[in-house]
């Protein structure tokens, strides 16, 4: 190829950019987005309003507070989010949205199928349990351990959510409540496992010399921390491949979803179950089959939370819901979202993560960082409203274009 | 030996966790009866019991000597009116989601999903921004230990009238209030109606509007008045959390396949279950397995998957549950 041609290609090449650009902002993508994208802009105004309130009633002394809000810092804190500190946040932010963005698509891919997985936090719980006992408990050299380690997660979250699935398909027991119950069965048994694998921190009296176990697990050995590097690129904060793992998830489903045949068959049985019945589909396999495969990717997100450096796992309640179960919760906040869509999901993920890290900075200004969950949950309410309100428009355009084509129509009459 | 004290010990503590579990899964029986889902009572409750507790801290006497002298009287009269404003709080607090999910026809698991993201985040933001701390404390203790002299009848007083909230007695009275209005008042059969077959109902001059409206505002009050009693027979202290009650009531519903009567029984066989699973280690043949206790936490669960199992095959969901209701539809 002569270098005239390979110029003209790259030429080629980049005159298409703006065209792809105006397609995404004209095209179905965008409008699809659009309701999720009004919805976060409806959020944000109302947490800067509750900011602005808030200042005003320190302001006229409603009531006291020891460190008065400062409500600019705050603004900017907030909308920050992910850049308060340049590079070194946004690796931070990387990391934080993994799980997000896995849990997500846990989700949004049992959403698509027809299917509620509020069972997310318990795959999660039991992903990261496998990954724990293989962490700790073996000793492999590096690459293959980590694996292993993933592997353990994807299958343990699998199982987890294929007995849901199973439940549901054999006994008919409805899945939320399964789910919900295998939440709890998930969390007992990951404190019983803790003890029966003898994964507790054991430590020395040092006074009396006698061993007493700790309230939390030995952190994983060094072979099984997920890879990390990157130091450099994002400023002195190392980032593990954790959100690789995950674009690579949302690519995969991506195809899974829109490109192969068992994802046409698994959404075919979310639009109606009784048709795709009809047609042949083996509905009660699907449904088994989707639980397993949300469950994986919850178990995914389980493991990659623990597989990090001095990362443990708490033997309590609090800890566990916090650390652990209420990334599986955020799941469904994030498919719902990013519309249950792998590559929405994707940046949905990523935007949670900006804004809770804006939550985490808003604290410097003397604000409360639950901030960040109230405008995450008005943000969805939004949503919901703005999805309803897109489709009522719509309706409204057909209906008048509609009654217009009969009106020309009597014309040329 | 299991004593006559220990089985009224283990009684009254099922009652405890039963009655919480039993009007917020009435109130959710209501509002799916009407064809609406609602999966917001975990936050609902949450707001109705910051709300309730909020009040009961304001209301009570400050003092802890005064506090810890009321009398039984003063004490529900303080309990009724914290459970009724926790009601109202979580009536004002529902209406978000009849707004989205029957005005504007939006998803009805996102709007209460956004509600049960909230409710805690609201609790603690408000709490921190004005109390300081995530903590709400009260000094009134509610549990009576001798309900005047009902308490004196043989058997039934043990069972019944000591070491009881009030909350106990309004739960039943809310369980047959509820039985009464679904299935002996015109309403009540229109409600089943508009979940059953909306068209249909609405062919027959029945408002579906008002009624579900009517109907996740009822569930919305009992899940915020079932969060108060929650968060009032738990501790002196409400920080933002109702232990996933709310998701328990659904499944109690559930469990007891939208009856009135099988949810009594179903919120009372998982409150002895939950029961069992935490004072196990006074129950003698119990204690004597020594098993971890983490495998006994989880009886409740796993005893009421297997109860679903069992009898999930003829399960009588209201049809059009969950499914919005549009008239251009058919």
């Amino acid at each position: 190829m002569k270098p005239h041609d390979i110029l003209k290609r790259i030429g080629a090449f980049f005159k298409h950019i703006p065209t792809a650009i105006r397609a995404f902002f004209v095209g179905a993508t965008f409008k699809k987005a659009m309701p999720s994208l009004v919805a976060i802009g409806a959020g944000l105004i109302f947490g800067i309003f509750t900011m602005f309130v808030i200042w005003l009633l320190v302001k006229v002394k409603v009531f006291n507070v020891i460190n008065d809000p400062q409500l600019f810092r705050g603004i900017a804190k907030l909308l920050a989010g992910g850049f308060n500190k340049g590079m070194n946040s946004l690796g931070y932010m990387l990391y934080r949205a993994a799980p997000l963005i896995l849990t997500g698509l846990a989700v949004g891919f049992a959403f698509k199928t027809g299917l509620f997985n509020i069972g997310a936090p318990g795959q999660l719980v039991f992903g990261a349990l496998a990954a724990i006992i293989i962490g700790v408990k073996l000793s492999i050299p590096a690459p293959w351990h980590w694996m292993l380690c993933l592997i353990g997660g994807m299958a343990a979250g699998s199982l987890w959510g294929f007995i849901i699935g199973f439940l549901k398909s054999v006994f008919n027991v409805h899945e939320v409540v399964a789910s919900i119950m295998m939440n709890y069965i998930a969390m007992y048994f990951a404190f019983w496992s803790l003890d029966a694998f003898n994964l507790r921190h054991r430590f020395v009296d040092s006074v009396t010399g006698q061993i007493s176990l700790a309230p939390y697990t030995d952190t994983l050995a060094q072979t099984a921390w997920l890879p990390r590097g990157l130091a450099d690129v994002f400023n002195g904060y190392t980032v593990n491949i954790g959100i690789l793992i995950a674009i690579a998830a949302v690519v995969i489903m991506y195809i899974v979803l829109n490109k192969t045949t068992l994802g046409y068959q698994l959404k075919a049985a979310g639009f109606n179950r009784d048709a795709s019945k009809y047609a042949g589909m083996n509905t009660k396999r699907d449904i088994m089959l989707s639980m397993a495969i949300s469950g994986l990717l919850a178990g995914l997100a389980g493991a990659i939370i623990i597989m990090v450096p001095d990362k443990k796992m708490f033997t309590d309640q609090a800890t566990m819901s916090s650390e652990f179960m209420s990334i599986g919760f955020d799941g469904i906040s994030i498919a719902l979202l990013g519309l249950s869509e792998p590559i929405g999901v994707g940046l949905a993920g990523l935007f949670l993560a900006y804004i809770r890290i804006g939550g985490d900075y808003i604290d410097q200004a003397n604000y409360m960082k639950e901030l960040a969950d109230v405008i995450t949950s008005v943000i969805i309410y939004f949503s919901a409203l703005s999805v309803a309100l897109y489709q009522f428009l719509q309706r409204r355009k057909k209906k008048k274009t509609a009654d217009a084509a009969v009106l020309s129509g009597g014309d040329e009459r | 030996m299991i004593t006559n004290a220990l089985v009224y010990e283990l009684f009254t503590s099922t009652l405890e966790t039963m009655i919480p579990l039993l009007i917020v899964a009435v109130g959710a029986m209501i509002c799916e009866k009407s064809g609406v889902t609602n999966i917001a009572l975990e936050g609902i409750m949450i707001f109705g019991a910051f709300v309730g507790c909020w009040f009961v801290k304001i209301a009570e006497p400050q003092t802890l000597v005064l506090a810890a002298a009321q009398s039984n009287l003063d004490k529900s009269i303080l309990f009724i009116e914290g459970a009724f404003i926790g009601g109202i709080a979580g009536l004002l607090f529902s209406w978000l989601h009849a707004y989205a999910s029957i005005t504007m026809k939006a998803d009805q698991t996102i709007s209460a999903t956004a509600l049960n993201l909230v409710a805690p985040a609201i609790a603690i933001f408000v709490a921190r921004s004005v109390i300081g701390g995530r903590h709400i404390e009260y000094k009134t203790t509610f549990k009576m230990t001798e309900v005047g002299s009902f308490a004196d009848i043989p058997v039934i007083g043990d069972l019944f009238f000591k070491n009881v909230n009030v909350g106990f007695y309004m739960g039943i009275i809310i369980l047959l209030l509820a039985y009464v209005f679904l299935y002996k008042t015109k309403t009540g059969l229109r409600l089943m109606a508009c979940g059953e077959n909306p068209h249909a109902a609405d062919s027959l001059g029945v408002n579906i509007f008002k009624i579900r409206y009517g109907a996740v505002l009822t569930s919305g009050f009992l899940a915020g008045m079932g969060g108060f009693i929650f968060a009032a027979s738990v501790g002196k202290s409400f920080e933002g959390t109702v232990s996933g009650f709310g998701f328990l009531a659904i499944a109690v519903l559930i469990f007891g396949n939208w009856r009135p009567f099988r949810v009594l029984f179903a919120a009372f066989f998982f409150g002895l279950m939950k029961t069992i699973a935490i004072s196990y280690s006074s129950i003698p043949f119990l204690s004597a397995l020594d098993i971890n206790t983490n495998l006994y936490r989880m009886i409740p669960y796993v005893a009421t998957l297997i109860v679903l199992v069992a009898t999930s095959k003829s399960s009588r969901a209201p049809k059009a549950a969950g499914k919005i209701y549009d008239q251009g539809t058919r």
